[in-house]
């Protein structure tokens, strides 16, 4: 068996000299056996024997077996999920078949790391990594979960040594300056984006590290230039805006700023990283059985939905938003007697519950029960007067009976309660078209632009066109279109 | 040269194939036995023997794990600081309902130690609480207490004596939401405190979730479970003992978020307080009073919104302070295990993310944080970094019988805005394992030094007395405004050698606390404050002179030179 090369503090492997040779060459350092060994005859003999001699006891420790390990003891991990439980078990049962596979080792290391015990999942990348000492994929994942675990100092280390054996994965480069980042060791940090970037210019993490490391120096200009080659690489993604929206208002260049804040904002980075999809696809296989049944929703299998709700129901009745789920499923599929016997069995338990109540004078409504829709409005509002959903409900219901000037009411005090609700403005702004008041219809939407966390829906563009249109405001119309890409004007409201 | 060479390779060698190396995960250098304790904790021997109940049987209900509030202020007006302890109890009795022994008030006995005198103070209000935050809103010389309840919250008028009223209905500041922390604050400088409080998420029994936390299973969820962010609440005080609740018209309903960390300072040094607001998973709030006399949110545009990856953390505690002396108060706030804190440093009203460079990154990620102060404990000049920890969800190893509890953590201050951990853990002989929350920070024991007040989820308070060696000089400076009452939003610039001091009165700070409004500052080898200039919160200026270090000196509004 081939000696490992291993990081390890303690024994201070670097120190020892062993440096993975360039890719493509042999990273066992027996290899690094002293050259003697491969001179020719004509050197003299006694010291060319003697290296020999030392030489073969090297060899053959170089080659001891690396020791067979048991995999980590699962009862002493202490209470798991059984669902977690019996994954790990499985898990552990296959490696047990074979506890020399660094594969095997691997995989188990995937299930700890996908079961958020990062901690265990690193000893499983660890002997991997022992024994399959020419993959640069162990270290780099004994690297990820070090850091997940909070070890960042191992981390690095762990992927410098991934880095010795493979140099050209990217990402290594940009976990490690963002390890080194954290621990603020800037220039090490700095170190690592600039290889990126030098490894691949044309992808933007390299460059965005390097900005990251500009502005904890207060090189903001530097850091612009940065993100802003980020941004030219990967135009698409949003997070680059917020970057460099967030470096110009760091530059007091606010103007420019808030449109890129407001088009990045809630964006997040994305790492590409190959070499660690397979947890990731492991943790979308089995997640929860309820973001399955939305998906299902999304797709308009709604029969399909429903019967994972029912199932989620039946072992959780604990839970107010699975029989809501429900109720609003079973309304999309044209149930709306089930939905309603959801809805009263639902709000037996949970009889406070605001979004079941109002789904409730939504369900009496269309069941032709004015009276009892009216009285769910009024109980929402009652029991929840912070809460724009009941007065919402409340106004769409005086609208449908032509009350409009009280629905306009009963709605602007739920814009009043919650101005940033995109819901009650529509809905506001919508009551004022139809009563023909464009100005106002206007004021609500306009004021919504101006707000903090602007995100602005489709609706409001319509509910502005038209507005813009009935009051002959061309210009307007057209810079409106024109931002929104649409080409053919909206209809006249009615 | 070369079979020597050849002989320490092979040694090496052989060593190396000796042992398969392996990583210790989570290893940390053991504490240093041999250095000084910064703290003793002393909660039960000076006869603070008050004990959180969040409630909890077996289902996990997410007001339990939230909870709660401690503040340290002279009730009394003896000189000496009182303390008040915000109790959980039954969250799921409805309001007006008993309870059990309700928030606790405890005395100062001038020395450190105290007495529980909550009977017939009319202080024990029974909601199920969070926080508290202490001001004179009546202006009447004493400091007033407003709890923030799960719901309903109360304030309760200081009639002196160490007795107080409740003047929730009167005042009309109850509110309906999950209230976290609150400041009193002269927001409009009219002349009389209003108070603004962070309100966390609509939450009610029925919405409870049942939330999973892969692998321990059942835990307490987030507020991103629940999706419902609130708005903020602000009560103008009418002058007249009442209040109104101007949340609409001053624009704080424009923006939602889940609060729980709340402070204010000038920190553009424009004349007026800017409220910033720590949320928990949605980015942080700064509200900046316009000409119009709305409020204009600049979280994201002035740069503490969020991190310097554009990204929102758990924002719990905050605190603030000059911690590079150019004049205005840097902000820290401290975040959810596995996210390291945001320090971002002041540069004349805009922020930067200082948090790597500062050394905080690393360190501060592996806990999770709640209380936090930042204060010049051993004098030496430089402010110092506490912060009381406790998880909120279950973590892979617990350190003990609760499993939520964890270790707190100080760092001592460096030059350039540095921090690094001292030894032992949390500057204590022994470490303190709780689920630890608000921190109060105040002069206990009338000894000079800051001491802390730390609530603990389900557990005794810890009083941490500091005992760290020190290296410097200090002063502490109670500044009261023309009614007497501390003057809070009044800011301090001293000059002490060649540095400029810089702090605003301010008793809100951290997580759902009260800190004493007493001024202190660090002077390291400074013997004396050779100036000081107090800009009272209507605007005027005045100069007082010559403060000699290790005392405490009250600046009265009125008495000092006015400053053009």
């Amino acid at each position: 068996m081939t000696l490992i090369l291993l990081p390890h503090k303690r024994l201070g492997f670097d120190r020892l000299g062993f440096n993975t040779r360039p890719k493509g060459h042999s990273s066992n350092p027996c290899g690094t056996m002293p050259n003697t060994l491969h001179r020719p005859s004509r050197l003299p003999l006694a010291p060319w024997l003697g290296c020999v001699l030392l030489a073969i006891p090297l060899v053959v420790g170089c080659h001891q077996e690396v020791p067979t390990v048991a995999p980590p003891d699962i009862a002493t991990l202490g209470r798991l999920q059984p669902s977690i439980r019996t994954d790990l078990e499985q898990a552990t049962q296959a490696l047990k078949a074979d506890l020399r596979n660094p594969g095997l080792w691997g995989q188990l290391g995937t299930r700890y790391e996908s079961n958020g015990l990062p901690e265990v999942a690193l000893v499983c990348f660890e002997q991997a990594a022992a024994l399959d000492s020419k993959s640069p994929r162990w270290p780099y994942r004994a690297a990820v979960v070090a850091a997940r675990a909070g070890n960042l100092e191992a981390a690095i280390e762990w992927g410098r040594a991934s880095l010795r054996l493979d140099p050209s994965y990217y990402t290594t480069y940009e976990r490690l300056g963002t390890w080194e980042l954290q621990l603020g060791n800037l220039e090490q940090a700095s170190s690592y984006f600039e290889q990126a970037c030098t490894l691949d210019p044309q992808r933007a993490g390299g460059w965005a590290g390097q900005a990251r490391v500009a502005l904890q120096t207060d090189e903001v200009a530097q850091a612009l230039q940065s993100i802003r080659k980020a941004r030219e690489l990967d135009s698409q993604d949003p997070y680059w805006k917020l970057l460099e929206g967030i470096t110009l208002a760091r530059l007091g260049r606010d103007e420019e700023a808030k449109p890129l804040l407001a088009e990045g904002q809630g964006s997040k980075p994305t790492l590409i990283d190959p070499w660690t999809q397979s947890s990731k696809s492991i943790r979308s296989q089995e997640s929860d059985l309820f973001q399955r049944g939305m998906q299902l929703e999304d797709q308009n299998q709604f029969d399909e939905a429903i019967a994972i709700y029912r199932e989620i129901l039946a072992d959780r009745p604990g839970e107010a938003r699975l029989p809501l789920r429900l109720a609003k499923t079973l309304l999309k599929a044209q149930r709306p007697a089930e939905a309603m016997e959801v809805t009263k069995k639902a709000l037996e338990r949970f009889p406070t519950h605001l979004e079941l109540e109002v789904l409730r004078g939504h369900l009496l409504e269309q069941s032709g029960d004015p009276e009892g829709a009216w009285a769910s409005s009024q109980k929402a509002i009652q029991e929840h007067p912070e809460r724009p959903d009941g007065y919402l409900f409340q106004s769409t219901l005086l609208a449908k009976q032509g009350l409009s000037e009280q629905a306009i009411s009963v709605a602007q005090g739920a814009l009043r309660l919650s101005p940033s609700d995109e819901r009650s403005r529509s809905l506001l702004a919508s009551l004022y078209l139809r009563q023909q008041r464009y100005a106002e219809a206007i004021q609500v939407i306009e004021e919504a632009l101006e707000l903090p966390d602007a995100v602005t829906p489709l609706g409001y563009y319509q509910i502005l066109a038209q507005a813009y249109k009935a009051t002959g405001q061309t210009a307007k119309l057209s810079a409106l279109m024109q931002k929104v890409g649409v080409t053919s004007t909206p209809a006249e409201p009615k | 040269m070369r079979p020597v060479a050849n002989l320490l390779m092979a040694t090496g060698l052989l060593t190396a194939c000796a042992k398969q190396p392996t990583t210790s995960p989570g290893t940390e250098a053991s504490p240093a036995a041999s250095q000084p304790a910064w703290f003793e904790e002393c909660g039960i021997e000076s006869g603070l023997d008050f004990v959180h109940r969040s409630g909890h049987t077996s289902a996990f209900v997410f007001p339990e794990i939230m909870t709660t509030g401690a503040a340290l202020f002279d009730m009394d007006g003896d000189g000496d600081l009182d303390a008040y302890l915000v109790q959980g109890g039954n969250w799921s009795a409805k309001p007006g309902t008993e309870l059990g022994p309700g928030n606790q008030l405890y005395a100062n006995q001038g020395d450190g130690t105290f007495v529980n005198v909550t009977a017939g103070s009319g202080a024990d209000d029974h909601g199920y609480g969070m926080g508290v935050a202490t001001g004179d809103y009546d202006a009447d010389g004493d400091l007033d207490l407003y709890v923030s309840n799960l719901r309903g919250n109360v304030l309760l008028r200081n009639d002196g004596g160490g007795k107080f009223t409740d003047v929730t209905q009167v005042a009309g500041v109850a509110g309906n939401v999950w209230s976290a922390s609150a400041v009193f604050v002269d927001y409009d400088r009219d002349g009389d405190l209003d108070l603004f409080v962070t309100n966390y998420i609509f939450w009610d029994e029925d919405s409870e979730l049942p939330c999973q936390d892969p692998p321990r299973g059942a835990t307490y969820c987030s507020p991103k479970s629940y999706a419902a962010p609130t708005p903020d609440t602000l009560y103008r005080n009418q002058g007249d003992g009442t209040f109104e609740d101007i949340s609409y018209e001053i624009g704080l309903r424009n923006a939602l978020g889940n609060g729980l960390g709340v402070l204010c300072s000038d920190f553009d040094s424009d004349g007026s307080p800017e409220i910033f607001v720590a949320n928990d998973g949605t980015p942080n709030r700064l509200w900046d009073l316009a000409e119009d006399g709305r409020f204009v949110e600049k979280g994201l545009i002035q740069g503490c919104a969020v991190d310097d990856q554009g990204q929102a953390k758990a924002g719990m505690g905050v605190a603030s302070a000059d911690l590079d002396f150019d004049g205005d108060e840097d902000l820290l706030v401290v975040n959810l295990k596995g996210e390291d804190d945001s320090l971002y440093r002041n540069d004349r009203g805009r922020f930067v993310d200082r948090t790597p460079r500062a050394g905080l990154a690393h360190s501060s990620r592996k806990r999770t944080r709640f209380g936090v102060t930042l204060s010049d404990f051993d004098h030496d000049g430089l402010y110092d970094l506490y912060e009381a920890n406790g998880h909120v969800t279950h973590p892979i190893e617990s350190l003990g019988p609760d499993p939520f509890a964890e270790d707190n953590q100080l760092m001592r201050g460096l030059p350039d805005m540095r921090f690094e951990e001292v030894q032992p853990l949390g500057g204590v002989a022994k470490p303190l394992i709780a689920t630890s929350r608000a921190l109060a920070v105040g002069d206990v024991d009338g000894d000079g030094d800051l001491d802390l007040l730390i609530h603990n989820k389900d557990e005794r308070v810890h009083l941490l007395r500091n005992v760290a060696p020190k290296k410097g000089h200090w002063i502490q400076i109670l500044v009261k405004d023309a009614h007497g009452s501390d003057a809070i939003g009044a800011e301090l610039r001293a000059q002490s050698g060649s540095r400029v001091l810089h702090r605003m009165v301010r008793t809100g700070e951290s997580y759902c606390a009260a800190n004493a409004p007493a001024v202190h500052f660090g002077l390291g080898a400074e013997t004396r404050i050779q100036s000081v200039q107090v800009t009272w919160v209507d605007g005027s200026k005045e100069a007082f002179a010559d403060l000699d270090a290790d005392a405490v000196h009250t600046l009265r509004q009125g008495t000092g030179r006015p400053v053009q």
